[in-house]
């Protein structure tokens, strides 16, 4: 394993006070995503194991090519972006359209930047909206009900192991009630939560998609929270594919956030002269 | 109005949606200092040369504009072109000696890239777009300021992530260059979602 891939995290409840290795960190995602993922193939029947093993092929093959070219241990990162795409596909997903869409959002979304922590956005979010962008008959799923339930016990563990930030989930959640309020959509509670959950907590929540500095990442969940509402049309709960976009656009400008953030740290802390 | 400028802005953003001046997008996006530099810059010339363009145009360009002489035949619109290079050239110019004797940092550090504003296919673009559409003169005004904006935040986001990107494992073919076009493929992607907004 490759040192720069480690990360370090206050709340190391396990672990005490060394930090997490990148194998840790794709057990502990892929065991919170397992339950909505389960309740995903149990809502779509069978069809659904077809879009898991398909999703599943496409993301690890493309690592195995990249790791044998070269010339790295074998990560298992792609597991998790292959779970959270099924949860958030139908069961009637044209498979060879998954698996390009896929094949662009892992390769040129995650893997060309060095693998997972090396690129900017969220390989999940780029291959859902490859999908929905290239192929027009392709939906994505709302991944409400049971899925969001399931979804419940991997956000608070992720939150409690601090892989996930809370300030995030809180500014996109904060930004898009006020958002919606804004745009006078009538939203209830009990529809819209579970509606986003899993998206919110998997996608815009990822650490690699999402800004890295703390304030950064208030105002990334605000511009990705606030997007939903943008994109998301006007019916009770928003277009799942609002949420992939506002997620990559999110990140786009996540770079850029963190910049301000450091420059305005910088300019308090009296280093830049001529700020 | 205010819609005319958001979607110059998102939706038609000049570099992400159309890929023009995506020579300079791509050259002078290594800091995002300078980004911002020659976004400002961009969005000065463009928020000056689209309205100006804009009055030139109807008033001396347009069939008929020459009416009021007793010449109501003349068509001069085959010289758009060269009118509005015209325009950009002097903009470009006069830009340049004052961020020179004001900014002298920022003269040095755009360098060859401020000149090229010139040539810069957005600014062109901009006001060949202001005639397809036939903007009017306010619209001219609002659009030439949101196509700026648009082309000036399209570099600065840019910019933020190539830093951003700098510390990442890229193969060597795909380092530079490379990785810049694929980045911009990406934004794209990203910017295609506000197409569908809007009216």
């Amino acid at each position: 394993m490759r040192r720069a891939g480690r990360r370090r995290y206050a709340t190391a409840v396990v672990l005490g006070q060394r930090g997490w290795t990148p194998a840790e960190v794709t057990l502990t995602q892929s065991a919170a995503l397992l339950p909505p993922v389960v309740a995903a193939i149990m809502a779509g029947g069978t069809a659904m194991l077809g879009v898991l093993a398909t999703a599943l092929a496409v993301t690890l093959l493309w690592e195995l090519a990249f790791a044998q070219i070269r010339k790295r241990d074998l990560t298992w990162h792609g597991l998790t972006t292959a779970l959270i795409v099924t949860a958030m596909l139908p069961a009637d997903t044209v498979l060879w359209q998954l698996g390009v869409a896929l094949t662009l959002g892992v390769v040129l979304g995650e893997l060309v930047f060095g693998g997972r922590g090396f690129g900017f956005l969220s390989a999940a979010a780029a291959s859902l909206a490859f999908l929905s962008f290239s192929f027009p008959g392709a939906t994505l799923a709302d991944p409400g009900g049971w899925i969001a339930a399931a979804a419940l016990p991997g956000a608070v563990l992720l939150l409690l192991t601090g892989l996930i930030s809370w300030r995030v989930l809180l500014a996109a959640g904060l930004a898009f009630a006020l958002a919606g309020a804004l745009a006078g959509l009538a939203l209830s509670p009990v529809e819209v939560v579970p509606a986003l959950l899993f998206g919110l907590v998997f996608l815009t929540c990822d650490p690699v998609a999402a800004a890295s500095t703390n304030a950064g990442r208030w105002l990334y969940g605000a511009v990705a929270g606030g997007l939903i509402v943008v994109f998301g049309g006007t019916g009770a709960t928003p277009d799942p594919a609002a949420l992939v976009f506002a997620t990559l656009l999110g990140s786009i400008f996540a770079p850029l956030l963190d910049h301000l953030v450091v420059l305005e740290h910088a300019r308090r802390r009296g280093r830049v002269r001529n700020a | 109005m205010s819609e005319l400028f958001l979607r110059a802005v998102f939706a038609d953003n000049l570099a992400l949606s159309f890929f023009l001046g995506i020579c300079t997008f791509l050259a002078v996006s290594k800091r995002v200092e300078t980004a911002i530099g020659l976004g400002l810059a961009v969005i000065v010339v463009q928020t000056i040369t689209v309205p100006v363009n804009n009055l030139i145009f109807n008033g001396l360009l347009l069939d008929g504009a020459w009416a009021w002489a007793g010449l109501p035949d003349v068509d001069l619109t085959f010289l758009k072109l060269v009118a509005f290079i015209g325009v950009i050239a002097a903009m470009v110019q006069i830009l340049e000696m004052t961020l020179d004797r004001y900014v002298p940092a920022l003269y040095r550090t755009l360098g060859i890239f401020l000149p090229l504003i010139t040539v810069n296919c957005a600014i062109l673009g901009g006001s060949l777009f202001m005639v397809e559409r036939r903007y009017d003169f306010p619209e001219a005004l609002s659009y030439g300021f949101g196509s700026g904006v648009g082309w000036a935040l399209a570099i600065i986001t840019f910019a933020a992530i190539r830093e951003r990107l700098r510390y990442s494992d890229i193969p060597a073919g795909l380092q530079g260059l490379g990785s810049a076009f694929l980045v911009t493929g990406l934004m794209s992607l990203g910017f295609s979602a506000f197409a569908g907004v809007g009216p």
